[in-house]
């Protein structure tokens, strides 16, 4: 883990630098004496190695991620942090949603194959993968807010500003989600123990629920791992559309602004948001497959 | 545990975190609503540069002076009234003494001296400084040696008044590096001095003494004044009430300077606690004096200003509290307009021009940005002046504003946008006329473009930057038969291609930052920060210094380089003699501008290292109840002005509650 931080970091600044610009050039020009007195008060030297060092020094001794360079007055943490809990708790809806839709469809069309009901979900899964999330977004404000003004065009203060964003966030991973659990779906109904289970006399539905979903869904759960990272931090475009203080402007207004701290910050939390769930997916599948289990 | 129960706690504790970052405090909607554009890079009016900044900065602080909302006229702000010395370089303002920070101390003079001074000091950074330069000695402490200088220099004067010599130029940039006492006489021409150095032992340690205590006392003297009364610096504070302010040359529009942020005071009691200067304007910290407080500020959700209870003209501010959205997306702003959650938009969708333009609610009117693509001319061919202009003449600016902008935009046939009161830009022949420009391409050896390089044009990525390119590109080659290809980068790619001059031609725009002609001539002087195009001409740094300096040109005056002679010395005969002091100011300022009008012939009819095409529209959508907000200014002589630089001064507008 740490040798893979240390790289992380190492490679991102070098990268950074190697991109044309630098976090204090603007449309006027500075003077030279300007820019090297913001140099020395943010810690941004000239070379990669020296900002290098400066970085780790700060964020080992300090425990601090040093100071954005485009929100003054602030430190990254002061801008990660209470960007946190809303990407969070909006990704966390948007997963439950994703997942809820997705699996209902997939199941559904995964038991009965090539009928009406398998061919509209699969047909709206398509859609959903297809199209991008501000078309998504967009069409959604159009319907819902302007058209029906149901909810609010954007911002963000009370839980009716919470459904639209959500909503098009989970779409296009419902679709996919819809596609795996279909297939899932599928297989599992082939299994000899489901043709034993239906033997013994049990309703179809008693079959698909306590005995194929369980299997039926390993696929989406291990697609949940990197899902939910990609969607927990937040989604610049659905962010901007939507104008809510998330997480995922960071990803993009820093390396918009070369704002190096910001960048490393988000790289930072993005890598370990990573690590993280791959490990939960793992023992998730360990838990809910008996196969994986007797393995290890 | 049921894997389906650990699923439905997901949403639970989604809506739970959801809850816990929604604020009281924006619970109820503010009186009026806008738009800002983004999110402002900092509140410290000493650090910050932009259009968003400056529009909360207007609303925290209040400089001596304000922009009257109705007609942008200087109006008393922190200073009640002032006087004007008869040649124009001293100002003594008398502050009103109920002004009060929002802690309750009252404003003094010596906030305004710290924060002028602070601006100029190279470590704290502040980029707008050089709006202040005509203060005297702000550019010099601005610049990192001229501060040596004024903690040097009292040696060297010391070394000289005893001396009674000179220390050539040269021998004192070497001297300046190593500071020293002994090297400084060293190096002095003068014999007598130099000896002292050469005496016996005690007779030289007490020269030497004596040398050494009177410089002390010097640089002790320069440091302290610089230090408590800002003395190196034109700013005193000569007791709590009283600031007077020398200036190098006189500056028509000094008054207006005074309103701008750059020149606003701080709170000294708050900034001089160790570890404030680089946050003391978040909320939990900041101390303001105009006619809002900040009440609240989340990043990426909103500003909330409220009025101050502290503001010596609380009662004459309608709206209680103010809400700023710093929305970057323009699609989602209009959205919010058109559902009734915001009250104006400065920016829409260019795409709905023609649908929003239609609406009685819409605004639009000329601005004070030009846009206009750089030429490299340090790269030949474009480095013939002939060539650059059969570049102007070859673009049809007609179509552009046409067929690409459609808000009334109007073709630029020279840099500074009209509407300045009292100047006259230069007739230019810069329109559409592609003989002429085939004409002068052959003049310069590439008849019917024969031979021409392949050019590149440089934009930041923009759609409308992209269409604009390709016509431009696509009209050159039909009047021209010359091939160029425009290419885009990203914006700090962009920037940092422009400053290494690794372009041929290059998009650029130009918002003025007071309404002067200068503020679009001085970037062209040599080596500017912001020229970028290897441009230099030596007549137009002298009329651009000259018009710096309207008082030291009509003791001095030259006429070579001039294409009205005649109009420059009438003014200046008429100044010699004029009746009295203001007779003589005016025709000054009238010369002043004869002069910028000069130097804006040599740029845009014999040189054009810039290709000025359109002047901008300012455009946006305000509801139309909204009190306060004038997009037209009406002047004291019943004249009407577009409001050309776009203020919107908060202090001023308010929605009158709805029945």
């Amino acid at each position: 883990m740490i040798p893979s931080l240390l790289l992380l970091i190492g490679v991102t600044t070098w990268l950074m630098y190697m991109a044309p610009g630098n976090p204090f050039a603007q449309e006027k020009a500075i003077a030279p004496q300007v820019e090297a007195a913001l140099r020395a008060q943010y810690g941004v030297p000239e070379t990669p190695l020296a900002f290098f060092r400066v970085y780790m020094e700060r964020l080992l001794v300090d425990g601090s991620l040093g100071p954005a360079l485009k929100v003054q007055g602030r430190s990254v943490q002061d801008l990660l942090l209470p960007a946190l809990p809303v990407s969070l708790g909006l990704g966390g809806l948007a997963l439950f949603l994703a997942v809820a839709i997705g699996v209902v469809l997939g199941v559904s069309a995964g038991t009965r194959p090539n009928s009406w009901a398998d061919h509209a979900s699969m047909g709206l899964a398509l859609v959903g993968i297809s199209l991008p999330n501000f078309v998504i977004g967009a069409g959604l404000m159009i319907l819902l807010a302007l058209w029906l003004d149901w909810l609010p065009v954007a911002g963000w203060g009370g839980f009716r500003h919470v459904w639209m964003p959500a909503l098009t966030l989970a779409l296009p991973h419902a679709a996919t989600i819809a596609r795996l659990a279909r297939t899932g779906t599928l297989e599992v109904m082939q299994e000899d123990w489901i043709r034993t289970a239906r033997a013994k006399g049990l309703s179809e539905a008693r079959v698909v629920s306590r005995h194929a979903l369980r299997v039926a869904v390993l696929p989406v759960v291990s697609y949940l791992g990197p899902a939910a990272a990609g969607i927990l931090t937040g989604s610049f475009v659905v962010e901007t559309l939507f104008g809510i203080p998330g997480m995922g402007q960071w990803f993009v207004k820093g390396a918009i602004n070369r704002d190096y701290g910001v960048v490393l910050g988000t790289a930072l939390f993005y890598c370990g948001l990573i690590t993280f769930f791959n490990l939960a997916v793992d023992l998730a599948l360990a838990w809910l497959d008996p196969r994986a289990r007797e393995a290890s | 545990m049921r894997p389906g129960l650990g699923l439905l706690a997901l949403p639970l504790l989604a809506l739970l975190g959801i809850g816990l970052t929604f604020r009281a405090s924006f619970q109820d909607p503010a009186d009026f609503t806008f738009v800002n554009g983004t999110e402002p890079t900092t509140l410290d009016p000493g650090l910050m540069t932009g259009e968003p900044e400056g529009r909360i900065a207007s609303a925290l602080f209040e400089g001596l002076t304000i922009r009257d909302p109705a007609t942008l006229r200087p109006a008393p702000g922190v200073a009640e009234r002032w006087e004007i010395s008869p040649d124009g370089t001293r100002y003594v303002f008398h502050l009103r003494r109920d002004a009060r920070w929002t802690d309750g101390l009252p404003v003094t003079a010596h906030d305004f001296a710290y924060a002028w001074r602070r601006l100029q000091l190279p470590e704290h950074g502040g980029e707008y400084a050089y709006i202040l330069h005509g203060v005297r000695g702000a550019e010099a402490l601005n610049r990192d040696e001229a501060r040596a200088e004024a903690i040097r220099g009292p040696i060297r004067r010391a070394v000289e008044d005893l001396g009674n010599g000179s220390i050539d130029p040269k021998t004192w940039q070497k001297l300046i590096a190593e500071h020293d006492l002994v090297t400084t006489v060293r190096g002095t021409p003068d014999p007598v001095l130099r000896a002292g150095l050469d005496s016996p032992p005690d007779d030289r340690a007490n020269f030497l003494a004596a040398l050494s205590a009177e410089a002390d006392r010097r640089s002790a003297r320069a440091l302290h004044a610089r230090d408590h009364y800002g003395v190196d610096l034109g700013v005193v504070a000569t007791d709590d009430y009283t600031l007077v302010v020398e200036l190098v040359a006189a500056i028509p529009y000094f008054l207006e300077l005074t309103a701008f942020y750059p020149a606003y005071p701080l709170p000294r009691q708050l900034l001089e606690v160790p570890g404030n200067e680089r946050d003391w304007f978040l909320p939990e910290k900041i101390v303001s004096n105009g006619p809002f407080e900040l009440g609240a500020w989340r990043i990426g959700d909103r500003i909330r200003l409220r009025r101050s209870d502290t503001y010596w003209n609380r009662e004459s501010i309608p709206s209680s509290t103010i809400d700023a959205l710093p929305l970057e997306n323009v699609t989602t702003a209009l959205n919010l307009y058109l559902s009734g959650e915001v009250d104006w938009i400065p920016r829409y969708p260019t795409d709905l021009v023609d649908a929003l333009s239609e609406r009685s609610d819409h605004y639009a009117h000329a601005g004070f940005i030009t846009y206009y693509y750089r030429i490299n001319t340090r790269r030949p061919p474009l480095n013939d002046a002939r060539v650059r202009k059969a570049l102007a003449l070859a673009i049809d600016r007609e179509t552009i504003v046409r067929e690409v902008l459609r808000l009334g935009e109007v073709p630029a046939l020279h840099l500074v946008p009209p509407g300045i009161p009292g100047y006259a830009p230069p007739p230019t022949a810069l329109g559409l006329d592609p003989e002429r420009a085939r004409a002068l391409l052959a003049e310069a050896g590439f008849p019917d473009g024969r031979g021409f390089p392949e050019i590149g044009i440089l934009y930041n990525t923009l759609e409308s930057h992209k269409k604009i390119a390709e016509l431009i590109a696509d009209q050159l080659a039909r009047h021209l038969g010359i091939t160029i290809k425009p290419y885009n980068q990203e914006w700090q790619s962009y920037l940092a291609t422009m400053r290494a001059g690794e372009y041929d031609l290059g998009r650029a725009g130009w918002i003025g930052d007071y309404l002067d002609p200068n503020t679009f001539l001085d970037l062209w002087v040599t080596n500017g920060g912001n020229n970028q195009t290897g441009w230099s001409h030596p007549v137009y740094d002298r009329l651009i210094a000259a018009a710096g300096n309207v008082d030291g040109y009509a003791r001095e005056p030259f006429m070579d380089g001039l294409a009205e002679p005649g109009k420059a010395m009438a003014l200046l005969a008429a100044a010699n003699e004029a009746p009295d002091t203001a007779g003589r100011r005016e025709t000054l300022a009238a010369l002043r501008l004869q002069l910028l009008r000069e130097a804006e012939r040599i740029l845009v009819e014999e040189e054009l290292p810039i290709l000025p095409i359109y002047f901008y529209v300012v455009n946006g959508l305000v509801r139309p109840e909204v009190e306060g907000f004038y997009t037209e200014l009406v002047q004291p002589d019943g004249r009407s002005l577009p409001n050309l630089q776009n203020l919107h001064p908060l202090r001023s507008i308010h929605l009158p509650a709805s029945e």
